[in-house]
């Protein structure tokens, strides 16, 4: 039986590709199997969102799973079971390693694909934003296995399958690897994913100083919304450890405001699953504005205390 | 210590522009630039040079005009650069790409160090890297924002999505580049002008024993407009301009989340 491979450090996207998986692959009598710790807690849930199989790995630390040891990881299942297609979720790490397989194998990858479908003689065809999200490609993978990274929240989890348990164990003694990480450093990631926020406010490099950054949050308090930035204030100015756009995080909120953004088009991609965008900068000719729903021109430091002092009203009167 | 770049003439993505019959871009006529993180890794590597001695060369797979960035790649510091010339005509995929620069790499090497942009502009993939550090059997280092090169091994800092990891390896070694890890500088004129006179050597694809058959098909490609409203409030008084786009976000019912 054919049999297509999936990995995700992430539980919920794990479940994701799992039940996107088996999806397409019901009809055509392929099976779906999932890579995974042995720490890992709800291995007999995974059955129910899609897997038919898992593969348990002994030993498998998850956060020091660099590229090379998921690559030693992944060759040795691949090796054994032959599966038409390898689906890991779209981390840079996971990049590395699709890119790995696919030049072991001889086979083709695809990298951020937002969508997938296998086709009747069993070849993987994929959808995937290219020219900075100003078009989609459709591309058809030759060669076994096919190779495909998927960005989380692409698919919707769903636990509707009755699969019976099957769990092999696997141990992989992975030799040296040839680089040594001497030294971690964990970014403090504040508030839940940027993916899944309803109302994002974003800071760009219009903003001067990282205090100001306090009278965004108060926005973002009475908008309950989550505040992010642009690439070159997290990058480059480290006031925030993640940033929105192509290269960092691709956001689809029903409410984005940009604020002091100019709107490089890198920015401008990772935006574009947004209902609404608004935009709050003094330059009318920054590229933002003919992307944005809204637009205010004016002075961020004028503009703000206002917007802030209008809500507060507003909200004073709700509660009369 | 020899220093490759790989360089990708890239389609200027800012400037694409869509067929308004088709809905398609443009992209046999679309104005094409110097992929900006492989001049980040071009910046890096005469960095590197200037500081502890050595070469740098450039190498490119591309179509005719591919010269033109291998000529502002000798301007910024390179010594020499090659450009593969794509003259039976495949059509490139990651898997093609990789194997030709693979090819070159054996050909001018033995390299300590080769250096690449975490991706390209216009597609993003990422691959190229890892795939030339499978096929020549060397480390691969990717996302590096900082390196540092000391008594032949190298130390790297590496940007991930949660974490920052300084690492550690060998050279030879392969390590792609983010935006962060310079400013590439702009050539002096005179520079401009000397560059002018090195000479590119020219290399024909079908020279080169690679498999030419592509792994990925490319089957359709759209455009993708999103229509947006394009309201712009501006010349009046901040409050009431405030009170203009709450008005609008309420109507969308966009507000509270």
């Amino acid at each position: 039986m054919e049999e297509i491979l999936i990995y995700s450090e992430d539980y919920t996207t794990l479940c994701e590709l799992l039940s996107k998986g088996k999806s397409e692959a019901e009809e055509k009598n392929i099976k779906v199997s999932a890579i995974c710790s042995e720490k890992l807690d709800e291995v007999e849930k995974l059955f129910k969102y899609g897997a038919d199989k898992v593969y348990m790995i002994k030993d498998l630390n998850e956060l020091n799973l660099n590229p090379e040891k998921l690559t030693a990881i992944l060759q040795k299942i691949i090796s054994n079971i032959k599966p038409i297609a390898v689906i890991l979720d779209s981390t840079k790490n996971n990049r590395e390693a699709a890119a790995r397989i696919a030049a072991k194998y001889k086979t083709g990858c695809i990298t951020d694909c937002i969508n997938f479908k296998i086709e009747e003689n069993g070849e993987l065809s994929a959808e995937r934003m290219v020219y900075a999200s100003k078009a989609i490609a459709f591309e058809k993978i030759k060669g076994k296995p096919a190779v495909l990274t998927i960005p989380r929240r692409s698919f919707k989890a769903e636990m509707k399958w009755n699969n019976p348990v099957e769990i092999e164990e696997v141990e992989v003694r992975i030799e040296k690897t040839s680089i040594k990480v001497l030294k971690t450093d964990v970014k403090k990631l504040e508030g839940k994913p940027l993916e899944e926020a309803e109302i994002l406010i974003v800071l760009g490099r219009g903003v001067k100083r990282k205090e100001d950054c306090n009278m965004i949050e108060e926005l973002a308090e009475l908008l309950k919304g989550q505040v992010s930035c642009s690439r070159p204030i997290a990058a480059d100015l480290k006031w925030f450890n993640e940033w929105v756009g192509l290269s960092g995080h691709k956001v689809k909120p029903k409410l984005y405001i940009g604020i002091g953004v100019s709107g490089a088009i890198q920015h401008l991609a990772g935006i574009q699953g947004a209902k609404i965008i608004v935009a709050i900068n003094k330059d009318s000719e920054a590229p933002i504005i003919s992307a944005a729903d809204y637009a205010i021109i004016g002075d961020l430091y004028q503009v703000i205390p206002k917007l802030i002092e209008n809500l507060r009203k507003r909200k004073a009167e709700q509660y009369k | 210590m020899r220093i490759a770049v790989c360089v990708k003439h890239a389609v200027d993505v800012s400037q694409l522009r869509m067929d308004s019959a088709t809905g398609k871009p443009l992209i046999s006529t679309a104005p094409m630039k110097f992929n900006d993180l492989d001049r980040n890794a071009l910046e890096e590597a005469v960095r590197i040079k200037e500081k502890i001695g050595g070469s740098v060369i450039a190498i490119t797979f591309g179509g005719e005009k591919a010269r033109e960035i291998l000529r502002e790649a000798l301007a910024m510091g390179a010594d020499e650069a090659i450009q593969i010339v794509n003259d039976i005509n495949v059509k490139p995929d990651t898997y093609i790409t990789s194997q030709v620069l693979s090819e070159i790499l054996k050909m001018k090497g033995p390299f300590d160090l080769i250096l690449l942009g975490e991706m390209s502009i216009d597609s993003y993939s990422s691959q190229i890297g890892p795939r030339i550090s499978e096929i020549l059997n060397m480390p691969c280092i990717t996302y590096v924002r900082s390196i540092e090169v000391k008594n032949g091994k190298i130390k790297a800092q590496r940007d991930l999505e949660d974490r920052y990891e300084l690492v550690e390896a060998e050279t030879p070694c392969i390590i792609t580049v983010t935006r962060e890890i310079n400013v590439p500088r702009l050539p002096p004129l005179m520079a401009i002008l000397k560059a002018s006179r090195k000479p590119i050597e020219k290399i024909n694809l079908s020279s080169l024993k690679i498999d030419a058959e592509p792994k990925v098909l490319l089957i359709d490609l759209k455009g993708l407009e999103v229509k947006r409203k394009n309201i712009v409030i501006k010349d009046k008084p901040v409050e009431e301009m405030v009170e203009e786009l709450i008005q609008h976000l309420e109507k969308e019912g966009v507000l509270e989340g």
